[in-house]
């Protein structure tokens, strides 16, 4: 009796009782240009969206990153285009982080060199090598590179210094230079057309953990970041939504997102003095008015694409604009565009309407900038969303007869 | 002769499991000292006999320190610019005292994602440290097979943050011994880790050398659960083995790792340890396998697992006693991070690999005051990576002397050689540090 007690005593004393368990926070994830490929790779379809259950409905569909693999297993990355300050820019996505706080730049270690002394500082070798430190399959990697120059023997021989140990071990003079978005890339992907960026991005190889790797540069002041911790801050993108029938949010990447204007310092600024881009995006939705319409030719793929998205209901077109005008205004939502079907005249009416014209109230009221959304639209409908992006923004869009992106580069709004 | 190297048997291996069964068969030379029961299931105090006076015992220790750490006190490069800081350097190298605390972490406002040790604060600085007051009730009812026991420990703290004094509650359990006849042994609370062996060596007043190994961050935490503890004694062999396993929040991760206080994934971690022993005159060997394995608890994603294993043996033979552990920690991806030590973003994937040699030799004299000196040494090696970041290879060299005066005072003073042989950047990070224990 005493050793059955015993034992019930014990099975008590090591009982451990039920709990119930609060949700598990979401977990940070990031994915890079490797990710996509590698999504490609085991089969999925270009349409297949990662950050899906991140607060942009839809996510981001693969294909608007890159191309599917071409026999060869390389892809492309896929230019698209969104709204700066009433202007239409092409960039390009590498990196989309979710429930990411916040993200850090990285050193990357470049060797330079004294001939002589006296002499100008050159590189060591016929290019530069940058000596990254976090590679792509690292939480804590980042397109986001602060260039430290390491001053070397003037005999060093390229190739034989690959690592920060390296460096730092050596104890070489270290220079901090710019900051740069070179994000690692795989070596069978390829930049769209020049037609297409309008610019010039700088392909290379440089090193992590001692063996080559490829990387774009897209060049400097595309970011600012915190100079007491190396965080990257982030500016706003607006991705328009709208209320379908069934109160689901709906949204388009058709629809070209909206740029917020990026931390003071960072950017371009664009001809006429807005504020280009920064490099890194926090995404952003907001709900536009239920009269609003996007401007979308019937038949054409912007009109179709709007249909799949569900979209079809918001679309909306001027019957009798020119081909200009088709050119100009498709994709971009105008608040006041009107609706024929339900007897609400607007600005899609009369295609003499459809340039903004602040003397004339029934003319179009474009949302292609922050400034428009900020002075049209109920903010309180803003969702912050856990998902932020590294946009390469890489040059306004110029206008080539023929030969230039849908929608077409926008005339003055 | 023989009374020295039990005595310094001791030392090495962790005093006599207090309060753990009776061995069901007599150990070799039981005349002599309470022999070192290896395979035990952590410091405990020793179960009082029928004639004890009193049911309640107070006892406990004061670890005094003084330390000096070269450079800034940390791994941290100063050129170093890459984050996380913790990641590319061993940020436990410049330890100071037996608990693992370093000099400092200090990383200068560069990003740290919580792969860290506890910090003295001192840097660079030669500091006096009162590493613990560490004071332990025990209670063992007459009237049942039961042991109750608690280790509360005081760690006066001043760091770049001011007054970061702590309260700590590093044991709290209960033990019962259901079966008489049995080494069988159940507990439930808070209780010392069942991997390997260098968690026998926590307690300042026990560990031979100041500072734990390169791989204790895995193996000696303690954490809340259930644990098992069962030995068998095979007489005609004059061997033994055992079983100790455990359920916990934590498993066996330090605590600033990985906190022990609270499940975070709703999953508990098992571990567990065999082991064998071979108990003769004229050698004593010890061997174990042990395991861990659940999802790790400095996230919330039960998905996220961790798995380690490691090999130990011990050996003493001749006043020469050798100890050697080998580990190896895999960790995959989780949630946002939560240590003890706070909150970060992500936790990452982690593999190491790593262990130590240890050895130690008691020089056979005693002479008034002087009880016990002891020289050492250990070398530790530990490789390490985190996901997408450079491996790093770090070593240890490890010497130092320990003299006991009288009972109840210890001095130990050690220098630790901290190499980065590959990955991490060299930095100044050795240390001297040394511990005057006073036992009650």
């Amino acid at each position: 009796m005493g050793s059955v007690l015993r034992v019930v005593a014990s099975a008590a004393l090591i009982a451990l009782g039920g709990c119930s368990q609060a949700p598990a926070p979401p977990a940070a994830k990031l994915w890079t240009l490797f990710d996509v490929q590698a999504l490609y790779a085991g089969g999925a379809p270009g349409s297949q969206a990662i950050a899906a259950n991140d607060g942009l409905p839809g996510g981001i569909p693969l294909d608007l990153i890159s191309s599917p693999l071409a026999s060869d297993r390389s892809s492309t990355l896929v230019a698209r285009t969104a709204w700066a300050d009433g202007q239409l820019v092409a960039f390009l996505t590498t990196e989309v982080w979710a429930n990411y706080p916040q993200v850090w730049m990285q050193p990357a270690y470049v060797l330079v060199r004294r001939r002589f002394p006296g002499e100008p500082l050159e590189l060591v070798g016929d290019s530069e090598q940058p000596i990254f430190s976090a590679g792509p399959t690292s939480g804590f990697y980042s397109p986001f590179v602060q260039i430290v120059y390491a001053e070397v023997p003037p005999d060093t021989v390229a190739g034989t210094l690959t690592s920060a140990k390296q460096i730092l071990d050596g104890g070489y003079p270290l220079t901090v230079g710019d900051a740069h978005t070179m994000p690692l890339v795989p070596d069978n992907v390829a930049l769209p057309s020049t037609t297409e960026l309008n610019t010039y991005t700088l392909q290379g190889m440089g090193y992590l953990e001692g063996a080559l790797v490829p990387y774009l540069d897209f060049g400097t002041s595309m970011f600012t970041w915190d100079p007491a911790t190396n965080v990257v801050q982030e500016a706003p993108i607006y991705v328009l939504t709208f209320i379908g029938p069934d109160r689901s949010v709906l949204a388009s990447p058709s629809i070209p997102t909206i740029l917020g204007a990026g931390p003071p310092g960072s950017g371009v600024a664009l001809p006429g003095g807005g504020q280009r881009n920064s490099a890194y995006y926090r995404v952003h939705t907001v709900v536009v008015p239920q009269m609003a319409r996007v401007f979308a030719q019937p038949g054409s793929q912007l009109q179709i694409d709007l249909q799949a998205d569900g979209l079809g209901a918001f679309a909306g077109f001027a019957p009798d604009a020119s081909d200009l005008q088709i050119a100009t205004f498709s994709g971009r939502v105008a608040l006041n565009a009107g609706d024929p079907s339900q007897g609400v005249s607007g600005c899609f009416d009369d295609p003499t309407l459809l340039a903004a014209d602040p003397a004339n109230p029934k003319s179009c009221i474009w949302l292609a900038s922050e400034a428009a959304l900020q002075a049209n639209l109920d903010l309180s409908t803003e969702e912050t969303t856990a998902i932020t992006v590294n946009w390469e923004v890489t040059d306004l869009v110029v206008p080539e007869s023929g030969d230039v992106p849908v929608p077409q580069p926008a005339g003055p709004l | 002769m023989k009374r020295s190297a039990v005595a310094v048997a001791a030392l090495l291996w962790g005093t006599r499991a207090f309060g753990q069964p009776a061995p069901a068969v007599p150990t070799p030379e039981p005349e002599a000292e309470p022999e070192p029961i290896n395979d035990s299931d952590g410091y405990t105090p020793a179960v009082e006999g029928a004639g004890a006076p009193s049911p309640l015992s107070i006892n406990g220790y004061i670890d005094v320190g003084f330390a000096k750490a070269q450079g800034d006190g940390t791994s941290f490069a100063p050129n170093d610019q890459s984050v996380p800081a913790d990641y590319g350097v061993d940020t436990f190298a410049p330890a100071v005292n037996s608990r693992g605390d370093v000099a400092s972490t200090n990383s200068n406002g560069r990003f740290v994602n919580g792969f860290l040790p506890r910090s003295v604060g001192i840097g660079g600085n030669a500091s006096f440290l009162l590493n613990t007051l560490d004071v332990d009730l025990k209670y063992t009812p007459a009237s049942a097979p039961l042991m109750v026991f608690s280790r509360v420990q005081f760690l006066p703290r001043f760091t770049g943050n001011g007054d970061d004094t702590r309260v700590y509650v590093e044991q709290a359990f209960g033990r019962l011994v259901p079966f008489e006849s049995q080494e069988f042994a159940l507990a439930a609370g808070k209780f010392d880790s069942v991997f390997g062996i260098e968690y026998l060596d926590n307690e300042a007043n026990i560990r031979t050398g100041v500072t734990p190994s390169l791989v204790a961050r895995y193996t000696t935490g303690q954490s809340i659960g259930a644990k098992l503890f069962y030995r068998v004694q095979i007489q005609p062999l004059q061997s033994a083995v055992s079983l100790n396993v455990s359920a916990t929040n934590s498993g066996n991760f330090v605590e600033s790792l990985q906190p022990p206080d609270a499940s975070l994934t709703g999953e508990p971690v098992g571990a567990g340890r065999l082991g064998y022993e071979l108990n003769t005159p004229g050698i004593q060997v010890k061997l174990g396998a042990s395991g861990l394995i659940g999802p790790r608890n400095d996230q919330a994603y039960q998905a996220a697992h961790q798995k380690t294993y490691g090999f130990d043996a011990r050996v003493a033979v001749a006043g020469i006693y050798l100890n050697a552990e080998y580990v190896h920690v895999d960790e995959g991806e989780g949630g946002p991070k939560t240590t003890s030590l706070g909150n970060f973003p992500i936790s990452s994937t982690f593999n190491a690999r790593g262990g130590y040699v240890q050895l130690a030799y008691a020089l056979p004299f005693s002479v008034g005051a002087l009880h016990k000196l002891t020289v050492y040494g250990r070398y530790d090696r530990r490789h390490a990576w985190f996901e997408g970041f450079t491996p790093i290879t770090v070593d240890r060299f490890t010497g130092g002397v320990r003299i006991d005066l009288w009972e109840a005072l210890i001095l130990k003073a050690e220098y630790l050689d901290n190499r980065e042989l590959a990955g991490a950047p060299t930095v100044a990070n050795n240390v001297f540090t040394s511990s005057l224990v006073y036992s009650w």
